[in-house]
């Protein structure tokens, strides 16, 4: 029995961070202290707070310490494991200074419920009975032994879990449609292919958890009758996909997968199949397309996935995190799940926080927490004093939400009535320096790189829109395009045949929508008041502050500096200035500049 | 694997991790005081017995710890309330134990 | 825009063999031409068309259907890469925290646009979609080890001490 363990994260961005040197030094020092046998180290999924990382966690006192380095390990030791006191030095302390010594009382984690990152930093993801020791595969065993298929459709209608990868399509209504279907073959599929930027949920569950993901598909075959399940996971992840077929290896070694499990005649197996770098290929009817072997173009619909889905059989697809709530939805009830969250979207959310906000990392709360919450307190707020703008929730398909609703409660259908989504949990922070032209913009390449072709709406549709969207953040655009530009978006959303090309205006109608007074300076003034968009910009040299070193000059690749008639009091050189004909816009002169004389605006 | 198997593996692994919950899940909290002497060896049995009889117990939702603000002895502070045995040794640790929870 | 060189095919017969076994296993496997690509590209680096065409021989697909799923995903690069793959993450956490600067500093250090490889064949570069280390942006992998919290200096030191390693 170990009086102490010491966990440290290893994925994500903690492991890119090299916590494994931490997990070394630890075991060497262990060995060599004698203490193998009071100390377990263990490396664990993630904390959530990946912008302090790499994280450790001392239990039992539930000590957080962040910002870790292998050379830290002599000190935690000595003052902490042997003397019984915390290293000051990396107690976490809250942005007033406050030092909190365990997890569970920082700002942070305060307003958090972890549901599906139950597991996550708590146990070792490469050891099974670690999660069997957390009630790990109790689900299937009610499910196998005491429940029929009808039961376990029944429950999950009754709980209310809505698909997690963004549409929000209730769950026990997915596979009662799967059910009613004729069999006898039918398929279960995870999209794990996360392929919304800045969105790292999936990921972490996958590398922290993976055994929730097998033993909900599992429930899921029983339910609608199936006994083949795939994992469609990103090839960008691959340490994902190790993990993940480690624990399948270890499940079926156990007989938790494969033939006759539990004694009780279900059979179940499961494989991994890799995306190979589609963002298509998250959208379902483009997912199964690739499972196939084939590109990976989504198919119309009717007919529906659960009629006829892979390999023209029913089928169902969820998200890796819709899975990781269901283990738990059995075992404490429909009640206990609808009892969290608002009247119509149950539980919790993952969301992976990002961009211009200073606790960086993974928060799970309950539906119906505002943004306020997750922004200013969970999320520490914006850094560096800067001005909250917008918040982008859903990636590409999604929409931004500005100042005016932080205090809408999140739940899919507020979010959806402010234009904007859910989405799969990646909220992207924006503060008075990004141009939501720009943003718009960036979405928009993304989706257009992205679109697999096939349909003539987005295909076409979206590369004109982009066009529309490069002449506003050049100063070419007229007020006449930001009307045809609208009057686009709402066509390409009527007409695509998938939610890519669906979703894909939805960037530059909710920008449009927040954010019109912007499109106006670059349309009208030709400014970009934040001062990013390149062609927009203007670098001018101020000549009372230019000391006429001439280093700009010398440093402007485009020959636009040169030097003026006038040299300012006090001065011995003339003033140089910036021929904005000539110049293109690359910094170089305000870079250079030691004397704050090149401005830019 | 049958599900008794299961069962066996997963009240192996609860006995490993009472001491690796997170604190929000436990109620009852078995502190050894270490503010005078430091750990000692003999505080040390002292909470490995407390651990021993915690799992024994099995209550998931107990943990025994350390604690340098308490001089020495043993507090519990839990659902029964708080209470102090200030010379507690190894071998009182059960006796604690089912006291408190 | 993908970079043209014309590279001749140095494949050796102990690649051909192992790609003749993985292809012998995933002959009969539903949906296998997506891992069959996957693999022959983990072997040779890249996909050939000499590969490709075995792979269609073997997997009974016609060549045309190969070179269509070949080309649709980004993973798949029918040129070679550098012996340091540089991928620069452009998801959106990486974008707003300025990996588009940083995407200019290494188009300039290198002297190769994204999916371009270097003359002497040491780097390739190529702006990735998100590389779920959100919490580090912005982000570059080399080889797949990761390097966060990039600045324009940082880059450029980094590069350095591929270069140097290189001599």
């Amino acid at each position: 029995m170990y009086r102490t363990h010491i966990m440290v994260c290893g994925v994500a961005g903690c492991a890119s961070n090299k916590s494994f040197k931490i997990v070394e030094e630890l075991n060497k020092q262990l060995t060599e202290r004698g203490l193998n046998g009071e100390v377990k180290v263990i490396t664990t999924g993630c904390f959530g707070l990946c912008a302090k990382g790499p994280i450790v966690v001392i239990y039992p006192d539930g000590t957080l310490y962040h910002s870790v380095k292998a050379e830290d390990v002599t000190d935690i030791l000595e003052q902490h494991v042997l003397g019984g006191k915390p290293v000051e030095r990396l107690l976490y302390k809250e942005q007033n200074g406050t030092v909190v010594n365990s997890l569970k009382d920082t700002e942070f984690m305060k307003k958090q419920i972890h549901l599906a990152l139950r597991n996550c930093g708590v146990i070792d993801p490469e050891n099974i009975e670690e999660y069997i020791g957390r009630d790990g595969y109790q689900a299937l065993a009610k499910v196998l032994t005491q429940m029929t298929p009808q039961d376990v459709i029944d429950v999950v209608l009754a709980s209310g879990l809505r698909g997690r990868g963004g549409a929000g399509f209730p769950t026990g209504l997915k596979w009662k449609f799967a059910k009613a279907s004729e069999g006898p073959v039918k398929y279960v599929c995870c999209n794990a292919d996360e392929g919304d930027p800045g969105a790292f949920m999936d990921r972490s569950v996958l590398e922290g958890d993976p055994h929730v993901v097998i033993e909900a598909m599992a429930i899921a075959a029983y339910a609608i009758g199936s006994n083949q399940g795939y994992v469609y996971v990103r090839a960008e992840y691959p340490v994902a996909v190790q993990r993940l077929q480690l624990a399948i290896d270890q499940a079926k070694q156990y007989g938790l997968l494969g033939k006759n499990i539990f004694g009780t005649g279900f059979d179940f197996d499961l494989e991994i199949r890799l995306g190979a770098g589609a963002f298509v290929c998250g959208e379902e009817t483009a997912l199964m397309t690739s499972i196939e072997g084939k590109r990976g173009e989504p198919r119309p619909r009717p007919p529906f996935p659960a009629i006829k889905g892979l390999f023209a059989k029913p089928t169902i697809l969820n998200n890796v995190e819709t899975y990781a709530n269901i283990p738990q939805i059995i075992l404490k009830g429909a009640e206990w799940f609808s009892s969290i969250g608002t009247e119509k979207s149950k539980g919790t959310k993952v969301f992976a926080l990002g961009g211009k906000i200073t606790n960086t990392g993974l928060v799970e709360v309950p539906m119906g927490t505002t943004l306020r919450e997750v922004l200013f307190e969970i999320g520490g707020g914006i850094p560096n004093g800067k001005k909250f703008k917008a918040a982008q929730t859903g990636g590409p398909s999604g929409g931004c939400i500005p100042a005016q609703h932080l205090d809408i409660p999140i739940d899919y259908d507020n979010l959806i009535s402010i234009g904007s989504m859910m989405g799969s949990g990646g909220l992207i922070v924006m503060d008075e320096d990004n141009c939501m032209v720009d943003i718009a913009k960036f979405f928009l390449e993304f989706t257009v790189d992205e679109s697999c072709g096939k349909c003539t709406p987005c295909r076409i549709g979206n590369k004109r829109l982009l066009e529309l969207l490069t002449k506003v953040t050049e100063g070419t655009a007229t007020l006449e395009d930001l009307d045809k530009m609208e009057q686009l978006c709402y066509y390409i959303k009527a007409n695509s045949l998938c939610g890519l090309g669906q979703t894909a205006p939805n960037p530059v109608l909710s920008t449009l929508r927040y954010f019109k007074d912007e499109y106006i300076a670059h349309v009208v003034d030709k400014k970009c008041p934040a001062g990013v968009c390149k062609k927009l910009l203007k670098y001018s040299i101020d000549k009372e502050a230019c000391i006429g070193c001439g280093m700009c000059a010398k440093k402007c690749p485009a020959e636009a500096i040169s030097r003026t008639d006038y040299t300012a009091p006090g001065h011995k050189l003339a003033s140089m200035a910036i021929d904005n004909e000539k110049c293109v816009k690359c910094g170089a002169c305000m870079s250079t500049c030691k004397f704050g004389a090149v401005k830019k605006g | 694997m049958n599900v008794n198997e299961l069962n066996v593996i997963r009240n192996k692994m609860n006995k490993q991790f009472i001491n690796r919950q997170p604190a929000n899940d436990a109620t009852t909290f078995f502190k050894v005081g270490i503010g005078a002497a430091g750990i000692t060896a003999e505080n040390k049995l002292l909470l490995n017995a407390l651990i021993e009889a915690v799992a024994e117990k099995y209550d998931s939702n107990a943990l025994a710890m350390f604690d340098n603000e308490l001089n020495k002895g043993v507090k519990v502070v839990g659902t029964k309330g708080e209470k102090y045995y200030e010379n507690a040794k190894a071998s009182d640790a059960m006796k604690i134990v089912e006291e408190s929870l | 825009m993908k970079q043209k060189i014309a590279i001749p095919f140095d494949g050796t017969p102990e690649q051909e063999k192992q790609l003749r076994a993985v292809l012998a296993e995933l002959k009969s496997v539903p949906g296998g031409l997506m891992p069959a690509l996957q693999k022959a590209q983990g072997i040779y680096g890249y996909l050939p068309k000499e590969v490709m065409i075995i792979i269609a021989e073997e997997m009974s697909v016609p060549l045309s259907e190969v070179y269509g799923v070949a080309t649709f995903y980004a993973q798949f690069s029918l040129t070679p890469k550098g012996k340091y793959q540089i991928g620069l993450c452009l998801g959106t956490a990486c974008y707003v925290k300025g990996s588009g600067e940083i995407y200019n500093e290494l188009v300039k250090l290198l002297g190769i646009e994204s999916g371009g490889v270097t003359p002497d064949k040491m780097f390739s570069l190529d702006a990735t979609r998100c590389l779920g280390c959100c919490g580090l942006a912005p982000v570059m992998s080399i080889n797949g080890e990761v390097y966060g919290n990039l600045t324009v200096k940082s880059v450029a030191d980094i590069i350095e001490k591929y270069r140097q390693l290189e001599g």
